[in-house]
């Protein structure tokens, strides 16, 4: 994989390249010529209408997808968090998280990131009596608990209830900064980019064509006045004007 | 406090926990086939239908203890069960692997499907004539007819079950473990558990099946022998008693797939947890 290689090493501190990606289901090309750079740590917000081919890119990133053109290079560990839990149900949710570990101290090693998303205690029950947000914790769990480089992240709060899913953009928040992950993260949801990203991207006919730096303190208040401003910037973005008071 | 029946509406009555005697349901299963057993033994008191038509209960009864006494049931269930089991532990994991290779690979469900879904549509006690010709009057050609029978609920399901296994899951469950074998074992296998065990099921009812009627087209020890006996003796009771066997042999056998059902599928079950 020397090409792989030289791709990484002409950009510096970089934990993933996308270059001149291109992606056709039949007749359809939904990705034509992306591009993107994400440095190591950092958050990215792939935002983009429905169709847009955002969860995609993720897909070909995370090594999901071999059907695309184009050349993308990405750690050696990365870990997807779906939209859906995608949690095995016949095996109990400790055994979940610890899916495809080495055999020595896997008990330990899940405990340890389910304590993490404050699910120590269900580690003995069946993925089926958890509630919604329980399981996306565990998801999560088992995400982390790989150590992964890179935290692919796809849609995995869209699913969820208005409060859980605050609560999960506090707890990804957490986990991002404490792990000095590199995330990417797709989303229809302006305000969780804003609360979580270091970087949004917007996805448009098939190309990368809008970026948005979000410099603001973390953590992050959607209540301030330079919140709403990117807010409506992001929205104008994806076609949608606020209106006018 | 307004009293209830001033309030010109509809009162509801509410009766309270039920408390009392009630009596368990397995007594009324059991009341049924008692009275069904006594109405027959009242019927054949009576006369009706003639005794080489259909002997009563307390015949059948005897009948039944004189053949475990003299030791000829005992004898012929040992050669019935261990040709069904030796049929069943040939054709079971002969679907099974079948069912593997057209399940997981494209190019073996090219290969074996087809035939294995021409096949299917055989009736295959037909090819009983010819398992005749091929394997004599002894053990083998019993067998193998159980073992045909078996194969083919044991294929469809697994198969079925295979393909319908979550590919979300498989997806997920690959980002995380990209081992194949690992995969098949611990993702594939147990998504595809409860129809395997249903065509576990669906082939222990075949497999009874092809026993009787292997062992009546030629006699040679079992069940099928006695009845064959029987019948050219006139003997109903006997024949009832045969009959009576082969029902709690297939009863007790689909126990055992219940139970091995509630074992392997305990978490789509238990919700006593968290």
């Amino acid at each position: 994989m020397t090409e792989v290689r030289d791709i990484a090493a002409a950009t510096t501190r970089r934990a993933v390249v996308v270059q001149d990606v291109h992606r056709s289901f039949g007749d359809r090309e939904i990705l034509r010529g992306v591009d993107l750079g994400v440095g190591a740590g950092e958050f990215v917000a792939l935002l983009g209408a429905s169709g847009s081919g955002k969860s995609t890119l993720l897909r070909i990133i995370g090594d999901l997808d071999h059907g695309a053109r184009g050349r993308v290079a990405v750690p050696a560990r990365t870990s997807v968090a779906f939209q859906e839990p995608r949690l095995l149900p016949w095996r109990r949710v400790w055994r979940n998280v610890a899916f495809g570990l080495p055999a020595a101290g896997r008990r330990h090693r899940a405990l340890a990131a389910l304590d993490e998303v404050g699910l120590a205690h269900v580690a003995d029950v069946w993925p089926k009596t958890l509630s919604g947000g329980e399981a996306q914790r565990v998801a999560l769990a088992r995400a982390l608990v790989r150590d992964p480089q890179l935290l692919l992240l796809d849609e995995p709060l869209a699913a969820l209830d208005a409060l859980t899913r605050l609560k999960m953009q506090q707890l990804i928040g957490q986990l991002w900064a404490r792990h000095r992950l590199t995330a990417i993260l797709v989303t229809h949801d302006v305000d969780e980019a804003l609360v979580l990203a270091d970087r949004a991207v917007v996805l448009r006919d098939g190309r990368l064509a809008d970026e948005l730096p979000i410099t603001l303190e973390r953590p992050r208040d959607p209540g301030s006045v330079h919140f709403a401003a990117l807010r409506a910037r992001l929205l104008g973005w994806l076609g949608v004007t606020a209106p006018r008071p | 406090m307004t009293a209830i029946s001033d309030t010109g509406l509809r009162e509801l009555s509410l009766r309270g926990e039920r408390g009392g005697l009630r009596i368990p349901r397995w007594t009324r299963r059991v009341a049924v086939v008692v009275a069904l057993v006594a109405l027959w033994q009242l019927v054949s008191a009576l006369g009706w239908p003639p005794e080489n038509t259909l002997s009563s209960p307390l015949q059948v009864a005897g009948a039944a203890v004189d053949l475990i006494s003299g030791g000829d049931l005992g004898e012929a269930m040992a050669t019935s069960v261990t040709r069904v089991a030796t049929g069943l532990a040939l054709g079971v994991p002969a679907g099974l692997l079948l069912a593997l290779t057209s399940g997981l690979f494209r190019a073996g469900e090219d290969l074996v499907d087809s035939p294995m879904q021409m096949l299917r549509t055989l009736p295959f006690l037909g090819i009983t004539p010819l398992f005749i010709l091929w394997f004599g009057v002894g053990d083998t050609p019993k067998i193998a007819l159980v073992v045909l029978g078996v194969c083919f609920p044991v294929y469809i399901n697994t198969f079925v079950g295979i393909r319908n296994v979550d590919a979300k899951l498989v997806e997920a469950a690959r980002t995380f473990d990209r081992g194949r074998w690992r995969l098949t074992r611990s993702v594939i296998i147990p998504g595809a558990l409860p129809n395997i065990l249903v065509g576990v099921r669906l082939a222990l009812g075949t497999a009874w099946l092809a026993l009787v009627v292997g062992e009546q087209i030629n006699a040679d020890g079992g069940i099928g022998y006695l009845m064959l006996n029987a019948q050219n003796n006139l003997e109903t009771d006997t024949i009832v008693v045969c009959l009576v066997l082969y029902a709690l042999l297939g009863l007790s056998s689909d126990l055992i797939v219940r139970g091995l059902e509630r074992l392997l599928l305990s978490w789509r079950q238990n919700f006593a947890g968290a």
